[in-house]
């Protein structure tokens, strides 16, 4: 079952929500910032769900109102309707709320959507054979109300009929269902037969072959919206139950329809007003129900009881009027909006090709007018030429593929729909909003404060802030761990290096040369450094943790641990790296990517980032050899796109001093000159 | 004669003294109606706005919806801004037992912005940009979670940005205009009704110490990439006083911030406080 149903608007407000289950905040929230605003998707999800304790959400967004449709349910349970429930409730709460929504301006809006959701979800689950909302004390007393005709009639449908007969108020007693299965082929040929569309026959089904009269009068109008429709294209009605219940319907309707035809007369009346089934002509229908009647014997003999139509018409008016069958004309209603936003999607298509060839051109000549003055409202197909050429862009800043396409398809998306300003060009605006999507992807979410970090770490629990470096061989892991050591030295912290790297000769013997420069160094200004070794060919996680137990011992600040160059696709290398961050435990795992590397930095990223265990992450990415790459650090969007890590430093240069924190103004200008 | 003198000579060609006026006009009109029919009128911005910041969580949404429904509406993450405009009369405490008649005050607009920290640029560039309107700036944290470190940092970290935004908003402004104001910023401590909620003077202690601390690492930390290139790049890094890693509201006062801490739930509707903060800035 669902847990909870969301409305939100992109300002947090929640408009509407129905919650079958306690669920907390946090599982909306939490999609909303790491989907929406950090444009992480889940591993596997394709964009499409999203998990979160036990939570499987999916959503869909009207972004033109702003609104987000979520719907939670648990993970164990299969629903397959939940897709379609967003789509049909979107579609509804729009229709019904969307002109609100625009001119409310951020403003709350009432709206009193409960009914409507109850009977779409209803509607679906019947569909789907899923378990019915209604309790089965509900569908207890249902039966008790039922007469002797009735329940044989609901006994004779399938599940899928049984379960909507407890919605429908008691049949009418005296009345007899005939034999069904005669009319059935006929039902089905006239549904065959039919062209236009429409949503209206999804509520057909709930009408019981035997009902009170003002049931019977619903049928009737049921089956004049439903003429000439093709049965498919319904969005609501349950699928099961549909072809006998029609086939009832068909019998019962007919009798009535041959004897009265002043009554059609107010029915199409009625059904005018509410833009359905308005076309349909008096004569049309007239004929309708005469070839189908006449076509078997069964539905003759039907026609000779006496219906009583006079009562037919007074409670078809009052109850439409005082919403006695309350599921009933709610059905009819989101049949109708349903109907109509279908038809205002086709009706798009078709005006396009329809308008007068003058028209055509005025719009052509406004449309090219806006492109230059602005106040265009933008397709997809306007902004296409200047994604292009921003994609381009961000290929030659050395962005890597996967990541420019991604980020180009989400910017793209975001601006469908906005308007251009006073002469502003489609270029300008597609600008404006990449440097909006750069700047989000490089701001950080979390404080990057490393010294701040490391005081609170001592401060509070008395033990040694563990840094670790890893990556590719020769990115510069040595070299950015000794310009961090110099910068740590400088704010007077003692400082052990730990020698990980036992693989690779020369290592050892390099950051020996580094702790030897750097103690001459920081002399002066107070810093106490100490290189940790052991040797080659030893277990770099036992290494570190002994280093860092050695550190707590001796009162060092910092422990940095340099760990062996590793290719991100050697599994046997990788592998290890989970047992050294178990081991070691590092207060944070920094990356060192080089700036020069292309669309190979996607995946360093990803497999750097998922090789520490399903626990722990990277913390942050050190970015080298900036300086050699001059404006084309596409590198940076690469990494922090692909996993949503910060860049901690940038690696700017050969000497000790050459370490910079991210300016992400200063990347983005470089990136988009 | 007459005809020659009514008529001039522009490279060449003769020119009748009415089709000059009939194009002239014609090229200084024409221009001016098709921007009319092109282009929808610039939104002035609204001139009295309250900027609602503060990190996620802490009730933003809810504080602007408090005022405008006077219940508590269940909320999400935001994920754009929001501007509603208010009547005076959305101030009027909720117990009005003195019955003080001065809601003839100016209707004012208050702006939500998102708190998740990849937008908190929204807030900032709207403090930062003077020709847009901040009569006042509420920052709204959440009291019971500030003794958890991580929580802690986050919110000053936030607030430290919204105060130098503050801070360069009233030099651009001392610049220009002769008579700069102080931006009022309230720090509005929400879920007091809560049991881990701290008091508003502890918080306000708490807040100044690690606005202290967060600009000593600061002072102390590396340098941004591309620093120097842009002078007023440097301009902005440094909070308050450039010679003391001590922050209080007192000193601030210097840089253009003039603040309060004050406690209140939206939750059981007690934000008279708050609400009498922001009559006061629109008074002043």
């Amino acid at each position: 079952m669902l847990d909870l149903f969301e409305v939100i608007t992109t300002s947090g407000v929640v408009i509407w929500s129905k919650s079958y289950a306690p669920v907390k905040t946090s599982v909306i929230n939490s999609l909303i910032s790491d989907v929406f605003i950090e444009e992480r998707t889940q591993p596997g999800s394709d964009g499409k769900w999203f998990k979160k304790d036990s939570y499987t959400l999916k959503w869909t967004l009207a972004a033109d109102f702003g609104l987000v449709f979520v719907a939670v349910y648990q993970s164990l349970l299969q629903l397959t309707w939940i897709d379609e429930l967003l789509d049909q409730v979107k579609k509804l709460f729009i229709a019904l709320y969307g002109e609100k929504i625009k001119n409310s301006k951020g403003a709350r809006i009432q709206c009193h959507f409960d009914k409507y959701f109850d009977s779409s979800i209803r509607s679906l689950e019947r569909r789907t054979g899923g378990t019915v909302a209604t309790p089965p004390s509900n569908a207890a007393t249902a039966t008790n109300q039922v007469s002797v005709d009735g329940s044989r009639n609901a006994r004779d449908g399938d599940e899928g009929e049984d379960n909507y007969e407890w919605l429908e108020p008691p049949p009418m007693p005296g009345v007899n269902p005939s034999d069904k299965t005669p009319s059935r082929p006929r039902n089905h040929a006239t549904d065959t037969s039919s062209t236009t569309p429409s949503a209206i026959e999804a509520s057909s089904p709930s009408t019981p072959a035997t009902g009170p009269p003002g049931m019977v009068a619903q049928a009737l109008l049921q089956v004049s919206g439903r003429r000439g429709r093709p049965r498919r294209s319904k969005k609501l009605a349950g699928h099961s139950g549909a072809s006998s219940a029609h086939a009832s319907s068909g019998e019962e309707r007919s009798p009535g329809r041959l004897n009265g035809k002043p009554k059609r007369g107010k029915e199409m009346r009625v059904w005018g007003d509410d833009g359905i089934a308005a076309d349909a002509g008096d004569e049309q229908k007239l004929d309708y129900s005469g070839t189908g009647g006449m076509s078997t014997d069964e539905e003759y003999d039907e026609s000779m009881r006496p219906r009583p139509e006079a009562v037919d018409q007074k409670t078809w008016g009052t109850k439409t009027s005082q919403g006695d069958f309350v599921l009933k004309d709610l059905d009819f209603e989101i049949d109708g909006i349903l109907k109509q936003a279908k038809e205002k999607e086709a009706g798009g298509e078709t005006r396009n090709g329809a308008s007068g060839l003058a028209s055509g051109l005025a719009a052509g000549a406004i449309g090219y007018f806006k492109n230059f003055v602005g106040g265009k409202t933008l397709t997809k197909e306007d902004t296409e030429k200047a994604i292009a050429g921003i994609m381009t862009h961000l290929l030659e800043k050395n962005v890597a593929k996967e990541a420019a396409e991604q980020i180009c398809e989400s910017v793209q998306k975001s601006l469908v729909g906005q308007k251009t300003g006073s002469f502003q060009s489609i270029e300008s605006l597609v600008k404006i909003a990449m440097e909006d999507a750069l700047r989000k992807i490089l701001t950080p979410t979390t404080s990057l404060d490393l010294l701040r970090e490391i005081g609170q770490i001592r401060e509070g629990e008395k033990r040694p802030y563990v840094i670790s470096i890893v990556g590719v061989n020769g990115v510069g892991k040595s070299t950015n761990l000794s310009k961090i050591c110099f910068f740590l030295l400088q704010n007077k912290l003692k400082v052990l290096i730990a020698a990980c790297d036992t693989f690779r000769s020369g290592a050892v013997e390099q950051l020996r040369v580094h702790a030897h420069n750097l103690k001459e160094l920081s002399e002066r200004e107070g810093g106490v450094v100490e290189l940790y070794e052991k040797g080659y060919g030893k277990d770099a996680a036992n290494i570190a943790k002994d280093a860092v137990a050695y550190a707590n011992g001796q009162g060092f600040d910092v422990v940095l641990i340099d760990t062996a160059g590793r290719r991100h696709n050697d599994q046997r290398l990788m592998s290890s790296l989970e047992k050294f961050a178990k081991f070691a435990n590092p207060d944070k795992i920094l990356m060192v990517g080089e700036a020069l590397v292309g669309s190979d930095s996607v995946q360093q990223a990803r497999n750097f980032n998922a090789a520490f265990g399903k626990d722990r992450k990277l913390d942050g990415f050190i970015i080298s050899k900036c300086d050699t790459v001059g404006d084309m650090i596409g590198t940076l969007i690469s990494m922090v796109f692909a996993t949503g890590i910060p860049v901690v430093f940038l690696g700017v240069g050969q000497n000790y001093t050459d370490l910079r924190t991210l300016n992400v103004k200063w990347a983005v200008g470089l990136l988009m000159s | 004669m007459e005809k020659v003198s009514s008529q001039w000579e522009i490279l060449g060609f003769p020119v009748s003294f009415p089709v000059l006026i009939i194009s002239l006009l014609a090229v200084i009109l024409i221009p001016i109606l098709l921007s009319r029919v092109f282009v929808s009128k610039p939104k002035a911005g609204p001139s009295t706005v309250f900027l609602l910041t503060g990190p996620r969580d802490a009730g933003k949404t809810s504080f602007l919806l408090h005022l405008e429904e006077k219940t508590l509406v269940a909320t999400q993450t935001s994920t754009a801004p929001a501007t509603i405009k208010f009547s005076p009369a959305a101030l009027e405490a909720t117990k009005s037992e003195d019955g003080q008649d001065d809601i003839s005050g100016k209707p004012f607009h208050l702006k939500d912005t998102p708190g998740h920290p990849k937008l908190r640029s929204i807030a900032l560039t709207n403090i930062t940009d003077t020709t847009a309107s901040c009569i006042g700036i509420l920052f709204i944290i959440d009291s019971a979670v500030l003794s958890a470190q991580p929580r802690l940092t986050d919110t000053v970290e936030y607030l430290y940005e919204v105060l130098l935004a503050i801070q360069k908003r009233y030099s651009v402004l001392s610049e220009t205009t002769t008579s700069t104001e102080l931006i009022p910023l309230l720090i509005a401590c929400n879920k007091n009704d809560l049991f881990t909620a701290l008091p508003s003077s502890k918080i306000s202690l708490l807040l100044q110490s690690e606005l202290g601390r967060m600009k000593e690492t600061k002072r102390k930390g590396l340098m941004n990439a591309g620093a120097g290139d842009d002078d007023d790049e440097d301009l902005d890094r440094v909070l308050g006083d450039e010679n003391s890693d001590l922050i209080t509201w007192e000193n601030l006062k210097e840089f253009g911030a003039d603040i309060s801490v004050q406690s209140g739930s939206i939750k059981n509707g007690s934000v008279d406080g708050w609400k009498s903060w922001m009559s006061n800035c629109l008074e002043a």
